[in-house]
């Protein structure tokens, strides 16, 4: 059982979901994504969907969080590897045919359509504000600016992601 | 009212054929919607319905700059689009056959009837494979008078693509210009030829490639719109229309004579009347008039007739005979044709006739305007109707010869080309303000189109004023006229 999943009655007037900017603060909804074990969650309020493809177009001298460009239903989106922006190495898995199968999560940013591309995705979590911890003082400096903070859960620690900083990723000007 | 015209009703907001409304019926806002949105990019919408047959709806969408003819290529696994309106043609390239790919230091090159082409291999440009110049094809592409090849593993078809605007994050990437969803789904990017030409520079030895080898001295801007009129029995006469103010015929019975002038009473103003050339003042008739004007002062140039109006790129071979009133001479349509100077004309008349302000400056200033302008043929078309003006002008080519002129006159107003290399002329305008005596000048650009963003750019840099090259009664009031300008308002 998922912890706070269940047991926490509805509470839809806690937050306005018609407001577009919903911070980490007020949505302590999240959808889980894993990087190799560590657990993350994303505020549910920007994700739009979570999608399998195989098919990537990679963009040449493109910064190397940008591993290329997904068809989504007509629209052109911009794949990001969540492994790279977290510095970590990045490991393809493949389907039967060979393939890279790849788990993206959808997000709109400043208009544009992103995927994020990540090891796998969990499920939906409500947690409690209560569990809600301020970001470890000594973690990796690119995580700790991509995180805004961590959730207590019974038997693992949740980072929540700023998708915002996320997705500033510095362009490499003299490409 | 008509069957269509009843169709048509669908499309209005609010419209419904339902007998109640529930929260997904009946609201009669579907077709209006359609319509709304097809109509925003410029489509059109039509409906025809024949009961118990059937609907057709026809929807015209434009096809706009959005939508190109795109080759498709396949570089190592990877398969781009090259926009078609840059392709010249396709050279299969095989080791041992006609078309082969040579070397020079390991700058690829292929022989094309005689000539040799810069060759750039996609594979490598994009990092995507080893290039391999064995065997592919070459895409030869021309951005203006540059052309290159382009090495492809393999070239499939053409495809009209939709252009998508490329990721805000991939934007700063020089080799593409969108990116489009192929009919199989496969996303593909949209090769920018001129990114790629930019690059031959640094990747592929060399120099530019010329097509064939134009002369490079006769700038594109040299085109003019000029008036060309006859004079005497054979005689083509031309000037720049942009100088000419209104064209007339006008009964010769109207001419006054009076102390071996010819006056014509012309709008209130009685105005001079000077033959061009071999051109005879008629005695009855209709007279052709070209006039020109110019702030307090007004000429009627007389002619034989005026021939027509033409858009030519000039190439003027110069007077060797200053003083006859001739600028030079240009091919215009095919034939010889003298490019008058207007300078000679105007002060052909007496002192009196002018306004008696602009002769005391020109006798009081030493060098007062220089004019930095690489065309020849606008330095020359611009140099009598400044001097007309009563104003001393010295000229320049290239910045360089601007600054020696600088340093030994005495120049008060300096015109700068902004349609020859901008960025140069910005430059130098800043480093004239930064001189000593930079604050006294005049700075003022002149381009052939003002834009508000070339104002501002203009503002940046320090300059008074931009004119546009053709207005010449902007120019002269600029000069008469020492307001402030853009640089103190900034």
């Amino acid at each position: 059982m998922i912890p706070g999943r269940n047991e926490t009655p509805e509470r839809e007037d806690a937050r306005n979901p018609a407001e577009p900017q919903v911070t980490a603060f007020d949505s302590l909804d999240y959808v889980t994504v894993r990087i190799g074990d560590q657990l993350l969650g994303l505020p549910i309020g920007r994700v739009h969907d979570v999608f399998i493809t195989n098919r990537i177009t990679v963009v040449p001298r493109a910064p190397k969080e940008i591993i290329g460009l997904l068809n989504l239903r007509g629209r052109i989106v911009t794949a990001v590897c969540l492994r790279r922006r977290l510095g970590r190495p990045v490991t393809f898995r493949q389907d039967r045919e060979g393939k890279q199968e790849l788990v993206a999560v959808g997000i709109d940013h400043e208009g544009e359509a992103y995927a994020l591309i990540v090891d796998a995705v969990g499920e939906v979590m409500r947690l409690d504000q209560s569990t809600f911890e301020p970001v470890p003082v000594h973690l990796d400096r690119g995580w700790a600016a991509l995180a805004t903070g961590v959730h207590r859960l019974e038997d693992r620690l949740l980072v929540v992601l700023d998708v915002d900083a996320i997705l500033a990723i510095e362009l490499d000007a003299a490409a | 009212m008509s069957d269509a015209q009843v169709s048509r009703f669908i499309f209005h907001p609010g419209f419904s054929t339902a007998d109640s409304i529930t929260a997904i019926s009946g609201r009669g806002v579907g077709m209006d919607v359609v319509k709304v949105n097809v109509d925003a990019i410029g489509g059109l919408i039509d409906i025809v319905s024949k009961p118990g047959q059937g609907t057709t709806i026809t929807i015209k969408i434009p096809l706009t700059l959005a939508i190109v003819a795109a080759l498709i290529v396949v570089a190592g696994e990877q398969r781009f689009a090259i926009p078609q309106i840059v392709v010249r043609e396709l050279v299969r390239v095989k080791s041992g056959a006609d078309h082969r790919i040579e070397d020079i230091n390991g700058a690829p090159i292929l022989r094309l009837r005689g000539r040799l082409l810069p060759v750039i291999a996609l594979s490598a440009l994009m990092g995507t494979a080893e290039p391999s110049f064995d065997d592919g094809f070459i895409v030869v592409t021309q951005i203006g008078e540059r052309q290159f090849g382009i090495l492809v593993d393999g070239v499939f078809h053409t495809e009209e693509i939709v252009v998508k605007p490329m990721s805000s994050k991939l934007r700063h990437i020089p080799l593409f210009s969108g990116n489009t969803i192929l009919g199989d789904g496969a996303v593909v990017l949209i090769v920018d030829p001129n990114g790629v030409a930019g690059l031959v520079g640094g990747t592929a030895a060399g120099e530019a490639f010329h097509v064939d080898a134009p002369s490079t001295a006769a700038p594109v801007l040299d085109k003019t719109t000029m008036l060309v009129f006859r004079t005497g029995a054979e005689g083509l006469r031309a000037v720049p229309l942009s100088l000419v103010t209104r064209l007339e015929e006008v009964d010769a019975a109207l001419f006054e004579h009076g102390s071996g002038r010819t006056l014509l009473h012309y709008r209130n103003r009685l105005i001079p009347v000077v033959p061009v050339a071999e051109t005879r003042l008629r005695q009855e008739g209709l007279q052709p008039l070209v006039i020109i004007s110019d702030a307090d002062m007004t000429v009627a140039l007389a002619v034989d007739a005026i021939v027509d109006i033409v858009d030519e790129v000039l190439d003027i071979e110069m007077a060797a005979i200053q003083d006859r009133g001739i600028v030079g001479s240009a091919m215009i349509r095919g034939r010889a044709t003298d490019i008058i100077d207007l300078a000679h004309y105007l002060p052909m008349n007496e002192r009196g006739w002018r306004p008696s302000g602009v002769g005391s400056a020109e006798r009081a200033a030493g060098a007062d305007i220089l004019l930095v302008e690489p065309s020849r043929f606008l330095r020359d078309m611009l140099t009598p109707v400044l001097k007309a003006s009563g104003h001393h002008v010295v000229f320049a080519s290239d910045f360089a010869a601007a600054r020696q002129e600088l340093a030994s006159e005495a120049i008060a107003v300096v015109l700068i080309d902004l349609d020859g290399n901008i960025d140069g002329a910005f430059a130098f305008a800043a480093s004239l303000r930064d001189t000593a005596a930079g604050d006294r000048l005049r700075l003022i650009g002149m381009t052939t189109l003002v834009t508000p963003d070339l104002h501002m750019r203009a503002g940046q840099a320090r300059l008074d004023e931009v004119i546009a090259k053709f207005d010449r009664r902007a120019l002269l009031g600029e000069l008469a006229d020492r307001r402030p300008g853009l640089r103190e308002a900034a």
